[in-house]
Order: structure tokens, then sequence, then C-alpha cells
């Protein structure tokens, strides 16, 4: 399979006769060097099997995949004792024909993937379009020395994935993807170029444990908790329990609703908030972000039991995002995502580059981030009264759906009037105040700002956002109003991007300023329509 | 990013102030530089309407053999008014729907931009720059051909960036797509 861009060098050929299928063969034995006197010409690189562990690993990882199959057949078919068998080979045999069938090679230019399983499979990404590498290294990896690495280009987020190569190794082709290295080639082992020693990363951030208390107040961990304690309940009534339990559970029976309910409510708001603090440390366990020396380069490190490791090209970052849910907010804390550009024609995505941790702490990263101007400190304007208005509207009349929707059922159904009716006014008592007050700090979250630079834009409460938005990032500008926002003269700006969640919207300012803010951002676009 | 600083180290005291979590932002008064933004220039294709219309009679068609299964199956009993209603908003829509929308649905193509406005109850407006537009679709339903016209998509790299025209003449929806694509092959840049 030779490279078509570059002539195959004088010399005895590592392969066989052009179309004949290329075995890979014993990855040490040196390749045709370049001839010294003719042009330059890129070296043949031979094509390498992903690391032998990985012979371990497939069938590890197919059997517990079929798990569940396994157990079934085990359990239930005691007496199938060929199915058994097949059952537990078959997937040890899958494993093993992936790592034979599957080769990668890196030439100067490209990286190149092959997969013979079913269908011949070459994929190819050329290096000059590498914008970020993920090492991904779970448990039985880290065992056993390997990692995962993931390889994107800027448009268009190929399956790059060699599964996987030694640790180290996938640390180099790391440092060579993204260039991150001196440059000069000193030495060839293996087959492969290494470059010189690489300069050491600018850390921007590291991982203080004692910020998975804010992971607490999240709603993460509720999922878990709710599912344990319904589980749990389930199980009760599964298992046969005698004795003890037993009684335990009639006398849990006979309490009254009230306190089971609040006990209930108590405990899945305690082992939320532990899970809570356990995913996090579990998912951020090591938390570092640096940048390469060249400042080209965000490098972001975690996990506990599976440690992922991303590289990202600051060329692909858009802006970041500080993100507060409500609860993360009262406390005075953040996490902060980078806004970047992913896969080809849809919205690209985000990746964290600080988890929970104080404001200031997230907000010192995004200037370092961003670079200068610190955008994420811009001095906010306000929205107006028109949108305070909408706010309190909005957060006002769906909560009358509710004492709304009780009275009818107690109007036009069978069901007792009065319980309904008592239920409906204490659920506007509670409802409408709530929804004021939600109201409020959705308007008082309303904001927005212009640097030389940036967009900033701010809102939410419940789901709190502050973004800045490159300028150049942007790709379009909208202006939308609906009917009522017409009537009141107001508009959300919309600048669409391909980074991120796509468009972000400053909400219902003035429609002077929406487009004063438009073409401020960009009078060569937008002064052409202004009237 | 473009022209990418790195920031100074920490320990250099940043000196705008930092807003306290909870607070309400500045009430400050933009610069006074009112801009207003013009409507496009074209109107879509004169059969427009009728292609409209003719969607809005299937909807509202739709719609009736909806209630009307409901009242022969008996799932349900539709009231009296309900149909009264029915009939006079429908006798409304189908005819002013697709007026309304044909004065506020424009388009504008510059050298450097496409410029669009749609909408029938809300308004939108749409300005993209040729450097990010990626594709130029040209497409025409069986029903647009019926009337002669043809909608033109331009999608930019942000699926929430792309623009769309619909009801163009087809003579004019053509001359638009190759004038696009002359103009984005002139400009074009990274495109995100």
């Amino acid at each position: 399979m030779s490279d078509p861009e570059t002539p195959p060098a004088p010399g005895p050929a590592t392969y066989g006769a052009p179309g004949a299928p290329d075995v890979p063969t014993d990855p040490t034995v040196p390749t045709e060097a370049a001839d010294p006197t003719g042009p330059v010409v890129a070296v043949q690189r031979p094509w390498r099997r992903l690391d032998a562990r990985m012979l371990l690993v497939h069938p590890v990882n197919a059997v517990l995949s079929f798990l569940p199959v396994l157990i079934g057949i085990t359990l239930f078919n005691r007496d199938g004792g060929a199915w058994q068998l097949l059952a537990v080979v078959a997937p040890i045999a899958y494993g093993l024909l992936q790592w034979v069938t599957t080769s990668y090679r890196i030439t100067d230019t490209q990286v190149e993937l092959r997969k013979n399983l079913v269908s011949k499979k070459v994929l190819t990404a050329r290096l000059d379009r590498v914008r970020s590498v993920e090492l991904t290294a779970p448990l039985l990896h880290r065992l056993l020395g390997l990692s995962k690495v993931k390889i994107g280009t800027g448009s268009g987020e190929s399956e790059f994935d060699l599964d996987s190569l030694r640790a180290g190794e996938a640390q180099e082709l790391r440092v060579a993807l993204l260039r991150l290295g001196s440059g000069t080639v000193t030495e060839e082992v293996d087959g492969q170029p290494v470059t010189g020693p690489t300069p050491p990363d600018h850390e921007l951030l590291v991982l203080d444990p004692r910020w998975a208390r804010y992971a607490a107040f999240t709603s993460s961990g509720a999922v878990v908790a709710a599912g344990l304690i319904g589980a749990a309940s389930q199980l009760t009534e599964v298992v046969d329990l005698s004795g003890s339990e037993a009684g335990l559970l009639r006398w849990l029976d006979r309490l009254p609703l009230g306190p089971i309910a609040a006990a209930v409510v108590v405990l899945v708001v305690v082992l939320a908030a532990v899970f809570g603090v356990l995913g996090y440390l579990v998912a951020n366990w090591g938390f570092r972000l640096t940048r390469d020396a060249g400042g080209r380069t965000l490098r972001v490190r975690r996990g506990l039991l599976t440690t992922t490791e991303t590289s990202l090209e600051l060329e692909r970052v858009r802006g970041v995002e500080l993100q507060q849910p409500l609860g993360i907010r009262l406390v005075g804390a953040g996490r902060l995502e980078a806004l970047t550009v992913g896969s080809g024609f849809l919205s690209g995505g985000s990746a964290t580059v600080a988890p929970y941790c104080p404001r200031d702490v997230a907000v010192g990263v995004a200037d370092r981030v961003v670079g200068a101007g610190a955008p994420l400190r811009a001095p906010l304007t306000a929205h107006g009264p028109v949108a305070r208005r909408r706010r309190l509207v909005r957060g006002v009349v769906p909560m009358l759906l509710v004492p709304l929707a009780l009275l009818s059922l107690a109007q036009w159904t069978a069901l007792p009037a009065t319980p309904l009716r008592w239920s409906a006014l204490v659920a506007t008592l509670v409802l409408v105040p709530a929804g004021l007050l939600l109201a409020r700090d959705r308007y008082r979250r309303l904001g927005h700002a212009l640097t030389a630079t940036h967009l900033v834009t701010r809102r939410g409460s419940l789901a709190g956002a502050h973004t800045v938005l490159d300028l150049d990032g942007v790709i379009s500008w909208r202006v939308d109003q609906s009917l009522f926002q017409r009537r009141a003269g107001v508009a959300t700006l919309v600048a669409t991007t391909a980074a991120g969640d796509g468009s972000y919207e400053v909400l219902d300012v003035p429609l002077p300023t929406a487009l004063a803010l438009a073409h401020r951002a960009d009078p060569a676009l937008v002064g052409q329509f202004t009237a | 990013m473009s022209d990418h600083v790195p920031a100074p180290d920490a320990g250099v005291p940043v000196t705008e102030p930092t807003p306290t979590p909870g607070t309400a932002p500045d009430p400050t008064t933009e610069p006074a530089t009112a801009v207003t933004l013009r409507a496009p220039a074209h109107r879509v294709g004169r059969s427009a309407p009728w292609l409209w219309g003719v969607g809005a009679v299937a909807r509202v068609v739709v719609l009736l053999a909806v209630g009307v299964a409901v009242e022969l199956f008996g799932w349900y009993d539709v009231p009296g008014w309900a149909w009264v209603l029915y009939g006079v908003l429908a006798v409304a829509y189908v005819p002013l729907m697709p007026l309304v929308r044909y004065r506020i649905h424009r388009w504008e193509s510059t050298e450097t931009a496409v410029y669009t406005q749609t909408g029938f109850l809300s308004r939108e407006r749409h300005i993209a720059p040729m450097s990010k537009v990626q594709t130029i679709d040209m497409d025409e339903s069986p029903v647009a051909r019926l009337f002669g016209l043809a909608t033109v998509t331009v999608t930019t790299a942000s699926a929430m960036g792309s623009l769309t025209i619909t009801a163009l003449d087809r003579a004019v929806a053509e001359q638009l797509v190759s004038d696009l694509t002359r103009r984005t092959e002139a400009e074009a840049d990274d495109a995100t």
C-alpha cells in the first residue's frame, strides 16, 4: 500500500509486487532510505500492528460485552455444553481477528489506519489537518501500559481510532501529530522519526480535590441516587426477607405517609450529594490543564479509573463559556468549557477546561485561554425594562397552569373537589412567588457586552451560562422578533457559529440596541444593509 | 483564535472589577448610533402566494379530516362552536397567510453577503458573509415546479447559520446560484 503522493524510493522494497496483498512484516526492519543524491522523497514507512498486548484486552472486553448473553446461556442452558463453549470462544476469536487485521503507519504527510476485518477500510488523516488528539486509557489499558489514540481533523471528524498503542508511543505520536516538538528530526527509532525533547508545557490549572464539594450542589448525582432507591425498593419486593428485615419493613409500612415521604426526599438529596462528589472525583481526579510552550495547543488530563488526555489546537477554540447552574452559582463556583469547532457541517462541541471550581479560578483560566482583553470580566449591559416584563410574564404564567389544572379537575371530574381546591390554593401560594423569584433572577442574569474581539452574552438562571464568543468565529447574524417581541419593540440577536451549541443569543434587547450591536461587531457585513 | 497572545501569568492583578455573582449588570446606555436595518431588496417569486396557498389549503384540509375522523369514530364529541371557529380561522388563514408572507419574505445578495428576511407572525432577518458559505443548493419540490418556483439553500459551517430562500422564480434561482458560486469562490477562506 504505497502512499500515492510520493514515488517509492529506489532500493529494495519491503512489500511484495504492486497489486499483491500487503502483509505487515517485521516492523523493526528499516525500510529503504532516501537516495542521498536524488530528490528528497518520503521514506516508506512500514505498516505496524497495534500493540500486542491488545491480544489480552480485546478478548477481555469482548467477553465483558457479551457477559449478559453468557450469563443467560450458563444460567438457563446448563446442558448446552457446545453453545457455552461457542459463546466464550467467539468473542475471543473476534478480538484476535481484530488485532491481526488492523495496522497503521505514519508517513511524513499523513497517518493511515487499515482495517481488514470484514471489508477493507483504509482511513487517512493528513498530518497538517490534525487539530485534536485524544488519548484514553480505561483501567485495563492502564494496567497493561496501553493507551487509545483518537485523532480529530479540523473539518470532518474521522473515526480515526488507534486502539491501542503503548503509552509512551502514544505520547510521541501525539507530539508528532500536533507538531509540538522542536521540529527537527534527530533520530529514527523503529522506523518512526523522533523529534528532539519537547519543551515543557505551561500549566494553567491543577485540580484541588476540595473542589469536589461543589459537585454536591449539582443534580448529577440525583439520577443515580433516585435509581438506587428505586432499585432497592424493587429488591425488597423480589427478595424473600425473613426475620428482622421483614419486621422492619412491616413497621415502615405502618408509618404515616408524610414522614416517610420527607425521609425519602432527604435520603435522595443526601445520596445525590454523595454520588455527585464521588462522580466528580472519579471523572476529574488529577485534572491538569496545560498549554504547550508554543502556545498553540491546550491539553487536558483527567480521570481516576479511565484517564483521558485531550489535546486541542487553540485554532479550533472559538470562545469559552462559564457554566453556572443555580446551585453552583449560589456557592460561588462555576465550570469553564472551551467552545470548539468540531465535526464538519454540524455544530462543534465543547471541551471542559475547568471542572467545577471557584468562580475566580474559572475566570482566571478563561483569561489565559482566551488571551488579551479578559472578555469574561467585561461589565455587562442590562437588557432593559421590556426584558424584565417579559421574563416576569413567562415566569409567572406557566406557574398558574398547575392550579388551573387542579381547579378544572375539581370542576369537571368526579374527584373530590375540596382537597383539589385547597391544593390549588397551596400550589398558587408556593409556585407564584417561586416563579417571580426565578423570573427576577433570570432578568438580572441577562446581559451582553462587545469587546474589540469578542461578543459576550449571559443568560439563564437554572442553567446559567456566560458565553464569550470570538467575533472571528461568528458565521452569520440573525435578528429575530416574535409577534410579541415586535409589539414590544425588542428583538433577539443571534450569532451563529460552528463552535459550541451553534448559536448564541442576546435575548430581548431593544431593536435598535440589537442592530447597533451587530453593526459594531461587523460593520463591513451589516453596514451594507443599514438604512 | 486570531492573534492569540498568551495572557500574563497568575499574580498580575486584573484591572477590571470582577462582577460578584448575583448582581445585576450596570444599565449603561448604548452609544447613540441609531442603526436601522432596511429590508432586503428583492421579493420572492410572483407565484409564491399561490404555492403557499396550496400548502395552507392542504394543512387546513388535513386538520379538518382529523376532526371529521374524530367525530365519526366517536372518540370525542367536538362541540358545534369549535367547528364554526375553525371554519372562520381557516377561511381567514388560507388567503391571508400567503399574502402576508409575500410581503415579508425578501432576499438580497451582494458581492460579500447574503441577506434574507422571513417569517409570518414572527420576523427573522439573517445576514451571512460569502466567505463563510460552504454549499449552495437549489431544489424544487413537485408542487413548486408547477408554479415555476425553486428554493435556494445556502449552508455554512454552523447548522443554525444556513439561509433558505423559498419560492424564488426558477430563472432567478438559477442566476442566484451561479452568482453565489462565483462569489464564494472569490471569497473562500477556512469558512469556520
